[in-house]
């Protein structure tokens, strides 16, 4: 067995630690409620696939604004910020924000998905746009200057060509919104229940972790089987960038400010409010310092688990049931996945600073994978191949040819995981002894009335993650340049 | 290229031992280390905790380190897991409905506390000898004066056409104070009546949020009008933002009442020092603390009076009776609340 | 010479058959056939891209078939052309160098010589990305070429150019292969790339090789 099949074998076992581990630890005692089971499930379902289903139409609507920007430009760059915006703040805030803006709010399946939809569009329209550039620049050239209409183009080239990209990004989505806790129970209405809720009762109130485990297994299994029908066939070749006339779209440009105008309205409200309280300076104490830093250490240790973890599929790729795993591969819910590693060794000292990390990175590559990691390694797969049939070596290929293209995209989404981690109390509360980071003081606050603190802090957690992201993408740049040939 | 890489390793090494030299400054120096472990408004930066430490660190020639939960079901379930490794010398932030299963699943040590000068509502929480109630509070909908004519004074006023889909709630699977709503309204009507009552509640509330605080954002952010919290949750706005615009509603019905519990594992490592910083927290002191940082009431006689704490405390109306519930009865009574939550969203 | 024997894979709903084929050792072999006749499969299965077990290929005495595709040094240009977009001309090229160990004088000596043959000196510093369709053509020969190759391996290389351009790099590589004797097996559906460059050529139908026969000129 050869240092690849090694590698695969041991990011496989990796993902699957957690259902391994606390399948060995717990025993199940009775078989689950399959009647509560399918209702919880049909719910999981509907608002996933319609969350989905809403931020791929909204998010393709809007990458076709950002297409209408120079690469370079500076439009461009401000839409894709506005895009991003939401990934940068507390999921609670968005929540309040998409509250504060239609009033009565439209409780139950439209309002989870609506909600679902704010939250996730705006990325989905970032990894449109570098999709669209990469899969159709050459063909839309050639179609805009052989006079295709706008139409003819869209129904004929544009989803047919895109058809597994939006497969990709659908089920990147429908995975989030699948897993998603706290929103369906909050705008869900009276029935929202959803198998995310089965698994935290179970845990949390009648503490069977053997039921839990069982539940998170089926629902990984479900995606696995949903992910596995959804990719047969062949990947339609790549083009290369050009002219993109035929699709730009000022439009959804509209859309863009108009929603990420109306969540950083309602977080400059929150803040404003933070801000006037006369114990507004309570915040800064002396370990606010102390967070900040933890919380940079964790955004970076994250975002460079990420960059490797990437680089190492890379690496591990092609192998067609790896790519088929990494695809349907969805972690276990995050308290039993944190749990898992909670149980693993000690937890003293420093090991927080490990285990979060790790469990972050666990819980995340496997969707920064469907992202558009997978696109961008078929994207350079037959040029891998070229290599391999010239005689390069495998550690050549890898060193010459894929890392210099694909370090910057690694950068830009182990860039969103650190994002996410600056952001991340969840895991923290249950790895870490004490507030390590702005999330988990976030948390605090709000767990002690301060929510317009909670949003000042918050604030600082933008920052963070701000400098953090900035760090991977310019970083990730670095490394590509002195790395081309 | 290198360079470059060495350049950003020695960066993040650097940060990593910045924070790493804070962890280590917190334990070692010779001295014993009470590990108490509560949930994080508790234990975190503007809660009890850091000023009941201090205190405490003045006399005990030992230091006090914090281990944080997110709540009390979650402590439970990392004690029962982590079990003797966790370290942990103290529990605190156990409620009524956490009791049994505590006991259950853990040892714990008798707590030898003596006659304990406690107020009469708190009297029925006493009768566990391994856990003792640090401060308690009973639980209402809290509401914005002047936002309505007319507030609610019983459980059936809720169902009136103005509280329709303005009524934040927790879920009680998820949270302490959503279990607690659950149960009074069990205790109050029946549970048959009970259940039918939350039923009809099913289309008044705007959200059963997974959390108390998440509740509580939805009220304050106004999306609701009322919300169930603690009665004293109107002090906190008072004393803190300086605003007297919220207000704890009073019901026909006798309030919930919520304790919170402290308890000493019997794999304690400084089983003394727990049980000295039990009596700290039940001295004056520590109680005032607790009440001023917690907004909860003091279990003890003698902190809270002739402050606005007391005034609450003598217009509630608590039940008479805390029964400390089984596990297989919280179970029982959250199947019930699923089969109501039971359907397809739309 | 260069025998095929029992290239057979069943896809399915598609399966090769070729029990035996000669490629020719010396001068262009074409295998020429309509769209989904099996050419691309042919060709990737004798690169090693894609397992054929059991097949057998000798050339000059040594079964191809059981090498891995770096082991079979052959040179290969895609239809695609597949250029390595981040690399200029030149590094394209030298990349091939790397691969094969070639040393670095002897490959830049034969850089110098390709890139003269192939008229190529004027973009050999330019981004691959931005090379004009004729120019990435010729990179990707010569590419093909750099590594030494015992068969240089051609899948429609002149099917992304214009047809002026088509003609003008048809007499280009049929002139190249000629002076360098390089046998070569292109596959194409185009009959003037089999009027220009066959030596052989063998027509290939549903996955069957049907008619073999030498060049028409």
């Amino acid at each position: 067995m050869n240092l690849r099949s090694l590698l695969r074998i041991g990011l496989v076992l990796f993902f699957l630690f957690p259902f391994i581990f606390l399948l060995t630890q717990f025993r199940i005692s009775e078989s689950p409620d399959i009647e509560e089971l399918l209702w919880a499930f049909r719910n999981s379902f509907s608002q996933a696939f319609l969350s989905a289903l809403g931020s791929l139409v909204l998010g393709v609507w809007a990458s076709l604004a950002l297409l209408s920007g120079s690469d370079s430009g500076g439009r461009r760059r401000f839409l894709k910020v506005m895009c991003l915006f939401p990934n940068f703040l507390p999921p609670l805030f968005i929540l309040l924000a998409a509250l504060n803006f239609l009033n009565p709010f439209p409780m139950g399946l439209t309002g989870i998905s609506l909600v679902h939809i704010v939250m996730n569009f705006g990325l989905v329209a970032v990894l449109m746009t570098e999709t669209i550039e990469v899969r159709l620049g050459g063909v839309t050239e050639l179609a805009y200057v052989e006079g295709a209409g706008r139409w003819q183009f869209m129904t004929q080239v544009f989803l047919p060509v895109l058809r597994k990209d939006f497969l990709h990004i659908f089920l990147f989505v429908f995975v989030i919104c699948f897993g998603s806790f706290s929103v369906p129970l909050i705008v869900g209405g009276i029935h929202g229940t959803t198998v995310e809720v089965l698994i935290y009762e179970k845990i949390r109130m009648s503490g069977d972790w053997g039921a839990a485990v069982v539940l998170a297994l089926l629902q990984s299994v479900f995606i696995f089987l949903i992910s596995f029908v959804a990719f047969r066939g062949p990947v339609p070749a790549l083009q290369k960038i050009t002219n993109l006339s035929l699709i730009k779209n000022s439009s959804g440009a509209v859309l863009i400010i108009a929603v990420m105008g109306a969540i950083a309205l309602s977080y400059a409200q929150g803040l404003y409010r933070g801000l006037t309280q006369p114990i507004a300076w309570t915040i800064f104490t002396d370990d606010l310092w102390q967070a900040t830093l933890g919380t940079v250490v964790l955004g970076l240790s994250v975002g460079i688990c990420c960059y490797l973890g990437l680089l190492l599929i890379a690496y591990c790729s092609p192998k067609s049931w790896f790519e088929r795993f990494l695809t349907g591969y969805v972690a276990p819910s995050t308290a039993l996945a944190c749990f898992s590693v909670l149980i693993v060794g000690p937890n003293e000292g420093v090991i927080p600073f490990i285990k979060i990390p790790l469990a972050i990175t666990l819980l995340s590559l496997s969707s920064l994978y469907r992202m558009g990691w997978s696109t961008e390694l078929q994207a350079l797969r037959s040029q891998a191949q070229i290599s391999y049939s010239m005689g390069a070596s495998s550690w050549q290929i890898f060193t010459e040819i894929i890392f210099p293209q694909v370090t910057t995209r690694a950068g830009f989404l182990s860039g969103l995981a650190a994002v996410w981690a600056c952001g991340d109390y969840a895991v923290s509360r249950i790895l870490a002894h004490r507030d390590l980071s702005l999330g988990m003081m976030t948390e605090t606050l709000m767990s002690g009335y301060r929510l317009n603190h909670a949003i000042l802090m918050s604030s600082l957690i933008v920052v963070v993650a701000g400098l953090c992201f900035a760090f991977f993408v310019g970083g990730s740049r670095v490394l590509r340049r002195k790395f081309s040939p | 290229m290198r360079h470059f890489v060495l350049f950003l390793a020695v960066i993040f090494f650097g940060l990593f031992l910045a924070v790493l030299n804070r962890s280590d400054s917190q334990s070692g120096s010779g001295v014993p280390t009470l590990r108490v472990f509560g949930y994080a408004s508790f234990t975190g930066k503007w809660g009890a905790g850091p000023l009941l430490k201090n205190e405490f660190e003045k006399s005990c020639n030992c230091k006090v380190e914090f281990i944080e939960g997110s709540d009390s079901g979650i402590l439970l379930q990392r004690l029962k897991i982590e079990g003797e490794s966790l370290g942990a010398d103290l529990l605190i932030g156990l409620d009524q409905f956490d009791l049994a299963k505590a006991t259950s699943e853990q040892s714990w040590r008798k707590l030898s506390l003596g006659e304990l000068n406690v107020y009469e509502s708190v009297k029925p929480a006493l009768v566990n000898s391994y856990f003792v109630p640090y401060d308690w509070g009973t639980l209402t909908f809290v509401a914005r004066k002047n936002e309505s004519a007319k507030l609610p004074e019983s459980l059936d006023d809720l169902l009136e056409s103005e509280w329709t889909r303005k009524i934040a709630l927790e879920d009680p699977r998820t949270s302490s104070p959503g279990m607690q709503f659950l149960n009074w309204v069990v205790r109050s009507k029946g549970e048959q009546e009970g259940f039918e009552f939350i039923k009809k509640m099913m289309s008044q509330v705007h959200s059963f949020a997974p959390t108390w605080s998440a509740a509580y954002g939805l009220f304050t952010n106004k999306q609701a009008k009322l919300v169930y919290s603690y009665s004293t949750s109107p002090l906190y706005h008072k004393f803190e933002e300086k605003n007297d615009d919220y207000i704890s509603l009073k019901f026909k019905e006798p309030l919930a009442v919520q304790f919170e519990f402290m308890g000493i594992p019997e794999f304690c490592r400084n089983c003394d020092l727990a049980e000295k910083f039990v009596n700290l927290m039940l001295s004056p002191q520590g109680q005032k603390i607790i009440m001023e940082k917690n907004y909860m009431f003091p279990v003890m006689k003698g902190v809270a009076e002739n402050t606005e704490f007391a005034a609450l405390m003598e217009e509630v109306q608590p039940m008479d009776q805390v029964e400390i519930p089984s596990s297989a009865e919280v179970d029982r009574l959250l199947k019930k609340w699923t089969e109501l939550r039971r359907g397809d969203i739309n | 010479m260069s025998y095929v024997e029992n290239l057979v894979r069943n896809y399915g709903d598609f399966a090769l058959d070729i029990p035996q084929w000669e490629i020719l050792d010396k001068g262009v072999t074409v295998l020429w056939g309509p769209s989904g006749a099996g050419k691309t499969s042919v060709f990737r299965i004798l690169l090693g891209l894609e397992d054929c077990p059991g097949m057998r290929w000798t050339f000059q005495g040594e079964d191809l078939g059981k090498l891995k595709s770096p082991d079979r040094r052959l040179g290969v240009v895609f239809q695609t052309l597949d250029l390595f977009p981040h690399m200029t001309a030149e590094q394209n090229i030298l990349f091939a160098a790397r691969a094969r160990k070639i040393e670095p004088q002897r490959a830049r000596k034969h850089l110098e010589q390709l890139s003269s043959d192939l008229r190529m000196k004027a973009f050999l510093r330019r981004p691959a990305s931005v090379l004009s369709g004729g120019e990435k053509q010729r990179v990707a020969i010569a590419r093909a070429l750099m590594g030494e190759p015992r068969l240089l391996l051609l899948d429609e290389p002149f099917s992304a150019l214009d047809q002026e351009l088509r003609e003008d790099s048809r007499q280009l590589v049929a002139h190249l292969i000629d002076e360098r004797k390089i046998p070569t097996l292109l596959v194409t559906h185009d009959p003037r790339d089999v009027e220009v460059l066959a030596d052989k050529i063998s027509i290939i139908k549903s996955g069957r090789i049907v008619e073999e026969k030498a060049s028409l000129s």
